[in-house]
């Protein structure tokens, strides 16, 4: 997708979300809300070929793919966190967008947790 | 890249604002907070639509 589109439009809701500011504060949210919605879905095809391409090359290269997978997962999740707690600090409200980073973080460290013990027991095997 | 989205949200805010200074300087404060919570709740219907579009492309896309 043309980066330059995604440019643009950022700058005009930013715009707009600054116009409505004055009147109604509630719209303003809701405008940056759908402009992170609809400029996701103007890379989600880029991210689609990421993720196609790495596929083959692990596989070709023979790397497990559940590393790729729990890879994406962490890059899914860490996104969607993002976006959520950028929301929440336009609307002013820090303490959510806080506690929405602290649940990424536990979350994201849960699924790392595979990738940790694999590289623990290659260890312990290389020593021992 | 539907972007009348955008557009859609900006018409119905600046609506509101209008709508409401009519109703507040002709007296009617109440009618006034009614149209502009009708007004948020028809933004923040078509907002839920696009956040569960996220949510699905997002689930597909990572592969959960």
């Amino acid at each position: 997708m043309d980066i330059f589109k995604i440019i643009l439009l950022g700058i005009t809701v930013t715009i707009l979300s600054v116009i409505l500011k004055q009147y109604k504060p509630e719209f303003a949210v809701q405008i940056s809300i759908a402009a992170g919605v609809i400029i996701f879905f103007a890379i989600s095809d880029l991210l689609k070929d990421t993720y196609l391409f790495l596929e083959n090359l692990t596989q070709s290269i023979g790397i497990d793919i559940l590393y790729i997978n729990i890879l994406f997962k962490i890059i899914g999740i860490s996104y969607l966190c993002e976006f959520a707690s950028a929301i929440c600090n336009d609307a002013g409200e820090s303490a959510m967008a806080i506690k929405i980073n602290i649940a990424g973080k536990v979350t994201l460290l849960y699924l790392s947790l595979p990738i940790l013990e694999k590289l623990l027991t290659a260890i312990s095997e290389v020593t021992l | 890249m539907d972007v009348d989205l955008i557009f859609q949200i900006a018409a119905v805010g600046i609506l509101v604002a209008v709508l409401n200074q009519l109703l507040v300087k002709s007296g009617r404060d109440e009618q006034a907070m009614m149209t502009t919570l009708a007004g948020l709740i028809v933004v923040l219907m078509m907002i839920v639509n696009q956040i569960n579009n996220l949510f699905d492309t997002v689930k597909t896309t990572f592969g959960f």
